[in-house]
């Protein structure tokens, strides 16, 4: 079931000034509720304003969204969507400002209704999520951490409201490899324990057929492509001609199978690739024997 | 909420009023600030606005983008129309209690409104116009007598480039911050005086620690460049006067000493 719909959106930066921007052109996109979406595409693809319409900070030149059933032209309706879709920008660590990690954590919670019994538990349970200990971190000030750490505190600000809809853009950038696997395990995780719905923004590619249940592909503000990531990567050619690489292992299947053999579908890993290799040789062991 | 402010910015354009010589447009614009201050007559008021709107349309500056700059300081505007209307005394026009609007009011409220927008207006137009690194040569050339009573001259436009350059950066990051926290729930109108004011530490905070990161990486590029302050610095580009500067400087010369002279009559 979908929980967001992006019905022929168009959104138009700046209009009537020398710096206006087309920046999205009739997109239609929709968010299914337990998901890992991936929006790809390259820089300016519109990417990143797509994504501030899903909680109502950008409203639509034209078009429509509709969260959870309300339609975020609604202003009343839509003062409220913050705590349903959580949003965590891109370096979300140079937005801290408490003076202890905790203070900044609670920021969110505390601009509910929420008590202070509950705010601590939210706030306990966000550091949890993103693996942070919270009787070592809660009094130290954000500024003296290491980036990852802020960052991950950045997130926990977000994860502390609850929001059924998680929304990150680039959650990744910047990172070691380490700390670039280990981000997206955590957020993967979120969404395998059904704690919520995913729409991960990113130009990584292999991050992409990793982690996605389904894609979207935007580029110069249009929707370019839309499915499961097999079926993205089976076409490279719009990939390559919009600038975005197909994974190695997906490249690596799709060619062996071109060649003829015996490749029954796209590995997105290298770990499936390396299987699918090892399947192909036994097949074709088994074909040479019976020759 | 701060999107799409033009106040500074460059718009990039191969007009002619885009190539002129910087020196010329300070100067021209110094004297058409000083003409704006002291005209005194209804069709020098005409004469300069459509000038200012000839210009405009010279350099291709959308009007969009000076309503833009304006639009900024349209609050201090109408309220120094409104104060000047009410509060001037002469020839009652209208009463609104124990208020009233006089003639003289209107008339003055009146012309400082127009100084206020042709100033902004102009002054805008060197900007619009003008790279910043043009504007930083042109001024450092026009202040140069400065020198010789110890001002530091470069270092001060290099200081003034510096900040042109980084309004557009900061109004970025700033609309970018209000964002982030209000998607977890900042609200910035919401409260009392006290609180409301406690809003913007969610804001100033990130916004201060990000400037300080920018002037350090800033620092360390222009030291990495060798930059060690005016001292022999030469220039890639020199700067190299023709005829249409002159015909600019001596325009807007000509307008200067209109309005000085109507004025001193």
């Amino acid at each position: 079931m979908s929980i967001i719909q992006v019905i022929n959106l168009v959104y138009v930066y700046s209009r009537g000034t020398p710096f206006q921007v087309n920046s999205l052109q009739n997109v239609s996109m929709t968010v299914d509720e337990g998901e890992f979406l991936v929006v790809a595409g390259p820089t300016g693809s519109g990417k990143s304003t797509l994504i501030q319409h899903l909680n109502g900070l950008l409203k639509p030149t034209a078009g429509k969204v509709v969260v959870l059933g309300v339609d975020t032209t609604n202003k009343k309706a839509a003062a409220g969507l913050w705590r349903q879709v959580g949003l965590v920008f891109q370096y979300p660590e140079t937005q801290l400002f408490g003076e202890t990690v905790y203070e900044d954590i609670a920021f969110g919670p505390r601009n509910t209704e929420a008590d202070e019994e509950q705010v601590d538990r939210w706030v306990k349970r966000a550091m949890d999520q993103v693996d942070l200990d919270y009787h070592q971190f809660r009094d130290l000030s954000p500024f003296t951490l290491s980036s990852g750490q802020r960052r991950r505190v950045a997130m926990a600000g977000v994860l502390a409201l609850q929001p059924r809809v998680l929304v990150l853009d680039e959650p990744t950038a910047g990172l070691d490899p380490v700390g670039r696997k280990r981000m997206l395990q955590q957020i993967k995780g979120l969404q395998r324990e059904g704690i919520c719905t995913v729409v991960l923004v990113t130009h990584n590619m292999e991050d992409a057929a990793r982690w996605a249940d389904r894609m979207l592909v935007l580029d110069q503000g249009k929707v370019l492509r839309q499915g499961i990531p097999r079926d993205i990567f089976s076409r490279p050619e719009e990939l390559n001609q919009v600038g975005l690489e197909v994974p190695f292992p997906a490249t690596l299947t799709r060619l062996l199978r071109e060649s003829g053999y015996p490749v029954e579908q796209l590995a997105l890993t290298i770990d499936e690739a390396e299987q699918t290799v090892k399947d192909v040789r036994v097949v074709m062991a088994n074909r040479r024997e019976m020759r | 909420m701060l999107e799409g402010i033009t106040l500074g910015r460059y718009i990039p354009g191969r007009s002619i009023i885009h190539t002129l010589d910087p020196r010329a447009k300070i100067i021209a614009v110094m004297l058409l600030i000083m003409s704006i201050l002291m005209a005194g007559e209804p069709l020098l008021y005409l004469g300069l606005t459509s000038l200012i709107v000839v210009v405009l349309s010279m350099a291709m500056i959308p009007l969009g983008a000076v309503w833009k700059s304006i639009r900024l300081l349209w609050l201090i505007l109408l309220f120094g129309f409104v104060f000047q209307a009410f509060f001037t005394p002469g020839q009652v026009m209208l009463t609104l209690g124990p208020l009233t609007v006089t003639r003289e009011g209107l008339v003055g409220g009146g012309t400082m409104l127009w100084r206020l927008v042709n100033l902004i207006t102009v002054a805008s137009l060197l900007t619009f116009t003008t790279t910043p690194i043009k504007l930083t040569a042109g001024l450092e050339y026009v202040l140069a007598p400065l020198n010789r009573v110890r001002v530091p001259v470069h270092e001060l436009a290099m200081m003034m480039t510096i900040a042109l350059r980084f309004v557009p950066t900061l109004l970025e990051e700033a609309q970018l911050v209000i964002k982030a926290q209000q998607s977890r729930g900042a609200a910035f109108t919401r409260g009392s005086i006290w609180r409301r004011a406690m809003s913007l530490v969610p804001i100033l905070v990130p916004l201060f620690a990000g400037s300080l990161r920018r002037a350090e990486d800033l620092a360390t590029a222009m030291e990495a460049r060798c930059y060690r302050g005016g001292v022999n610095r030469s220039r890639m580009n020199e700067l190299a006067a023709g005829r249409a500067d002159r015909v600019a400087v001596s325009l807007c010369t000509v307008i200067f000493l209109l309005s000085a002279g109507l004025r001193i009559i």
